[in-house]
């Protein structure tokens, strides 16, 4: 019932932002602000998030005339919010320059700790966090923008092909086909990394 | 060298786990106002961009229509043995000088 008036309310909202109330559109960025950095804050490095959040409302803005159904303003943002980040993500990948490094001792020797279930990383806890974070960072990094976004999406936070291609505004088909591509790159990357370097332990 | 499933599936969960745990954010003070000066600037939404905009799905769903008339005619012109190579020979078949001389004449 709530959700019911709350979905009316960004309706009419959006009927006044259009009938040129600009001043009303702040109602949505103050109600939707903390739901876009939520998803922002896991797609994108923190120094950005800010700017990012930015140019989805403006982009938001600017495309209200074409949104249809009204009431489902917050997922018609998810999708924009998500899209927007595919763009940072295809920018950042184009401007980069700098070749992209091998991990450090640290971070192998937490990919070795996790396939070897090893039990010291409970007293070492924050460290594995941090290293966790690297590996998954520099994983990342090491894919294109298209699978870096399916990845995110689908891998991490278990969405629905479907769910992935509606944020994306893909076709199904092509979600999973990158899905797949970049699963297995990723676990060619992940196992080059740490399997790769307990055999070669191994040997000596 | 490739990892085993369950290898590959211990390294997901942590990774899985790290990239759901959200650090706190908390933006600028000077970040909304700053967003809604941006949209302030652009102004009013033009209605003329709303109309074009619905102009162009609205041409998209005459689509249909437009493929059911040209089967329809289609099949009409078929059905009413209607042969534009047929009309063609006709109007060579014309004796043509006959044709000037009549207009000559006033005929």
């Amino acid at each position: 019932m709530q959700g019911q008036t709350t979905q009316e309310d960004d309706a009419a909202a959006i009927s006044r932002v259009l009938a040129g109330e600009i001043n009303d559109f702040e109602y949505l960025i103050e109600k939707y602000k903390g739901y876009v950095f939520s998803i922002l804050r896991k797609h994108l490095p923190g120094d950005e998030v800010e700017d990012v959040a930015q140019e989805v409302f403006i982009r938001a803005y600017k495309s209200l005339p074409t949104l249809k159904n009204r009431a489902g303003f917050k997922n018609w943002l998810s999708s924009i919010t998500v899209k927007t980040t595919y763009d940072f993500w295809r920018r950042q990948y184009r401007n980069r320059e700098v070749a992209m490094s091998t991990l450090s001792t640290e971070n192998r020797n937490w990919l070795d700790g996790i396939i070897a279930d090893a039990s010291h990383r409970s007293f070492h806890e924050i460290n594995s966090r941090k290293d966790a974070r690297e590996v998954l960072d520099w994983a990342l990094n090491h894919l294109s923008a298209e699978e870096r976004m399916v990845i995110q999406l689908v891998y991490l936070e278990d969405f629905s092909g479907k769910e992935a291609a509606r944020l994306l505004g893909w076709s199904t088909a092509n979600v999973k086909v990158r899905s797949f591509r970049a699963r297995k790159k990723l676990r060619k990357l992940l196992g080059d990394e740490g399997h790769g370097r307990q055999e070669i332990m191994g040997e000596r | 060298m490739k990892l085993s499933t369950t290898d590959h599936n211990k390294i997901k969960k942590e990774l899985s786990a790290v990239w759901s745990e959200q650090a706190d954010f908390k933006e600028s003070r000077t970040w909304q106002a700053n967003t809604m000066r941006q949209i302030r600037r652009i102004g009013p939404l033009d209605n003329g961009q709303g109309y074009f905009l619905q102009l162009g799905q609205n041409i998209w769903r005459l689509a249909p229509v437009a493929c059911i008339l040209i089967i329809a005619l289609t099949a009409m012109v078929i059905r009413t043995d209607f042969f534009p190579q047929d009309a063609v020979l006709t109007v060579f078949d014309y004796d043509m000088e006959e044709l000037i001389l009549k207009q000559v004449i006033g005929l």
